[in-house]
């Protein structure tokens, strides 16, 4: 009997379980290259994106209040920072090519964008790609949110931010997309080696990795239905190419907003798979997380 | 028995030493157990021809027919080996159902992830599977517990401890019945202890030296229990993420495995006395358990046959071999009257001797041999059942285990374990770790022994 076996039994047995944990926005900064009218225009546009919450299902009002970082008030990735500092907010709703040309940002979020994402732990809420006008006729309150990431298990602020948007009655798509080409190395590694069944390697490794976060989203939308019954939460968990997935996702279920998360132990953001995504999807709001 | 020159007897003496050092070096070695037992039957039985020591011809059974069987074949102890692959078999079927680890979790979970909780409930695992399954399957499925739980609780420092207590404890666990550790089933079917018997009087003992054990580990490793609710509630979210129903593929299968362990205890526990079955023995209950069992995975019934632990079964053969020709050779008479020396220092002083010399013999190398040659020496000298020789050679090739890392299969397997985590374990720097442990046990079975068997 192989210690090996009864180990990998156990770790089987170890189930991350979802934890429901409101999430309370109290305070939210709009940071944007716009000043005067302008910026007070994609203020009130951006405050549909962030609803103050009625007092239900969370039996409270939220008093939120904005704040509105215009182009003016700061001049450099340190004077941003330190405004942030100063207003500390819940949230940051940040305009995308920030003091940027877009024609330089093919493959980039600017300097001011890393240095929130890496430097700040507040979330950071990425306007789409758009003119203020197209902003105007585009942006509505979220009702169809997208919670994306390949640590979703475990996770469970990631599905609470998503809650809070989704709030009251939208639909809410916790999705998980295993990397396919890593799968695919993975098993034709394993297929150069005797000893290992290529096989069976390649359905126990499919089922394990897709079981996991199968699991952690049925027992997170059993928690959901008691806890937030006017919510609709749907799972989605699958083997694919991420960016081209997520993107196939998006479109098929016409996603207003997209959450990931940015922080990771062994990472720095500027590593991470919602970067490339922030980058990949221009025509979406994202929350990084 | 026909006379045999003394210049022989030291011939199959140094052979008999020569594969004990091996079996005591078999890492330094890179050779199996059976091997170095099956290469000694092979030389044995080749001189034991060639010096005519072994009594050549058909065998006679009760019948009075003749069988040509050959003589190294009828040497074996069969009813030790039917006992234990049938508990193997049986034990690696149930294990498929889920159970084992649902009792293991179930009691993790129990605990709330008080450290000091889980040490007590592993502790208690940790007997009960080695008393009821074997010493190496329990540190296995409790050592590989153990790790994944600490690590999950962020207390992987306590990692050592726990598995140096888990280790000991298998031997501690592994006296309580008759079929818990081979020495015991070989040296109780020599005695005609039954498995009742057996039990009754070993359960004090492991109840007072597994209390000993803990108390003991509690103080020299600082093991803590969680102060506040605030640790005590994070502690118990964490370890309430195990699922015990994770492994269970089959509520039913689940449920019939259950049911089986308990009879297989029960019928081992009562073979003696009914009728039949008092007959045909221990080994045919295991043996028949372990088949019926199969019958859950009937398709695949060679998974189970190529799983059994064959290098163990042939090390049981080869070496039941040796020591039958040893006896013919009579080595072991001569071991016996070295042996007498001891005996006859009286009932104080003998049994507590022979108890300290077999612990000592076994912490260096394999138990099964020594208790196997002490066996056949005490049946030679007609010892009566009752009486606490017998026990001297139970309790001392059991706890010698804990002397060393290679003292027992199970503290291998616990050494193992810690090295896979990246704990550096080296052999003094064990021994030095299970002295104080290993002394307890013995001065307890000692003052046991003389004191209540």
């Amino acid at each position: 009997m192989q210690i090996d076996e009864f180990e990998s039994q156990f770790k089987s047995a170890l189930k991350e379980h979802y934890t429901y944990g409101p999430v309370s926005i109290e305070s939210c900064a709009l940071i944007t290259d716009l000043v005067g009218a302008d910026a007070v225009r994609l203020t009130n546009i951006v405050k549909r994106l962030v609803p103050e919450l009625p007092g239900t299902p969370y039996q409270r009002t939220e008093r939120l209040s904005w704040h509105t970082l215009g182009g003016d008030r700061y001049s450099s990735v340190k004077s941003m920072l330190a405004e942030v500092e100063k207003i500390r907010p819940d949230i940051l709703v940040v305009q995308r090519n920030l003091k940027t040309d877009p024609d330089d940002l093919v493959c980039g979020l600017s300097n001011y964008l890393d240095a929130l994402t890496q430097t700040c732990r507040t979330p950071v809420l990425l306007l789409p790609e758009l003119t203020l006008d197209q902003l105007e006729e585009q942006i509505s309150e979220p009702l169809e949110v997208m919670v994306q990431t390949p640590h979703l298990v475990g996770d469970s602020s990631l599905i609470n931010w998503g809650l809070r948007f989704a709030l009251p009655n939208g639909r809410l798509y916790l999705v998980h997309i295993e990397n396919k080409r890593v799968f695919d190395q993975y098993i034709d590694i394993i297929s150069r080696i005797p000893e290992i069944h290529t096989d069976i390697a390649q359905d126990s490794l499919r089922e394990k990795l897709l079981s996991l976060p199968s699991e952690f989203i049925e027992q997170a939308r059993s928690v959901l239905r008691s806890k937030e019954p006017m919510i609709d939460v749907h799972g989605i968990v699958e083997l694919g190419h991420r960016i081209v997935d997520y993107r196939r996702l998006i479109e098929t279920h016409n996603i207003e907003l997209v959450i990931t998360y940015t922080q990771d132990e062994h990472l720095t953001a500027i590593n991470t798979i919602a970067y490339s995504l922030a980058i990949a999807f221009r025509d979406v709001p994202i929350l990084l997380l | 028995m026909h006379q045999i020159a003394l210049g022989v007897t030291l011939l199959f003496l140094a052979l008999l030493v020569a594969m004990v050092a091996a079996l005591a070096f078999e890492e330094k070695l890179h050779a199996r157990k059976s091997l170095i037992t099956g290469t000694a039957a092979v030389i044995a039985v080749f001189l034991a021809e060639v010096f005519h020591v072994l009594p050549i011809g058909p065998v006679v059974n009760v019948f009075k027919e003749k069988l040509h069987i050959p003589v190294y074949i009828a040497g074996i102890e069969w009813e030790v080996i039917a006992i234990i692959v049938g508990s193997s078999l049986f034990v690696d079927v149930a294990s498929r159902s889920g159970l084992f680890t649902w009792i293991a979790i179930k009691l993790t979970k129990r605990s709330g992830g008080d450290p000091r909780m889980l040490l007590y409930f592993y502790s208690l695992l940790t007997i009960l599977f080695s008393a009821f399954l074997n010493n190496v399957t329990a540190m296995v499925i409790v050592g590989s517990l153990t790790a994944v739980s600490l690590e999950r609780l962020n207390r992987k420092s306590l990692l050592l401890a726990f598995l140096l207590v888990e280790g000991f404890l298998t031997n501690v666990g592994g006296l309580l019945t008759l079929i818990s550790s081979v020495p015991n089933i070989i040296v109780g079917q020599a005695a005609g202890i039954t498995f009742l018997q057996f039990m009754l009087k070993s359960t004090p003992y492991v109840l007072l030296a597994a209390v000993a054990t803990v108390l003991l580990a509690q103080m020299r490793y600082s093991i803590p229990s969680l102060q506040s609710d605030e640790e005590r509630a994070l502690a118990k979210q964490r370890v309430s993420a195990f699922d015990e129903n994770d492994g269970i593929h089959s509520p039913r299968f689940f449920y019939t495995s259950g049911i089986m362990a308990v009879l297989l205890i029960l019928l081992f526990a009562t073979t003696s006395y009914l009728p039949y079955l008092r007959d045909l023995g221990l080994g045919f209950v295991a043996l028949s358990f372990g088949i019926l069992m199969l019958w859950a995975f009937k398709h695949e019934v060679g998974k189970f046959y190529s799983g059994l632990d064959w290098d163990l079964v042939w090390f049981f053969m080869t070496l039941f071999v040796v020591i039958n020709v040893m006896e013919h050779a009579e080595v072991l008479s001569l071991i016996g009257s070295a042996i007498g020396g001891i005996i006859d220092l009286g009932d104080v002083i003998g049994s507590a001797g022979l108890l300290w010399c077999s612990a000592a013999a076994s912490s260096v190398t394999d138990n099964i041999p020594l208790a196997a040659v002490l066996a056949k020496v005490l049946k030679a000298k007609e010892t009566l059942p009752d009486s606490s020789l017998w026990w001297s050679v139970i309790f001392g090739s059991n706890l010698g285990g804990n002397l060393t890392p290679i003292g027992s299969a199970s503290t291998v397997v616990a050494v193992t374990i810690m090295h896979k985590h990246e704990i550096r374990m080296s052999f003094i720097g064990f021994i030095r770790a299970a002295l104080p442990f290993a002394l307890l046990q013995i001065i307890l079975a000692t003052a046991y022994l003389l004191l209540f068997l």
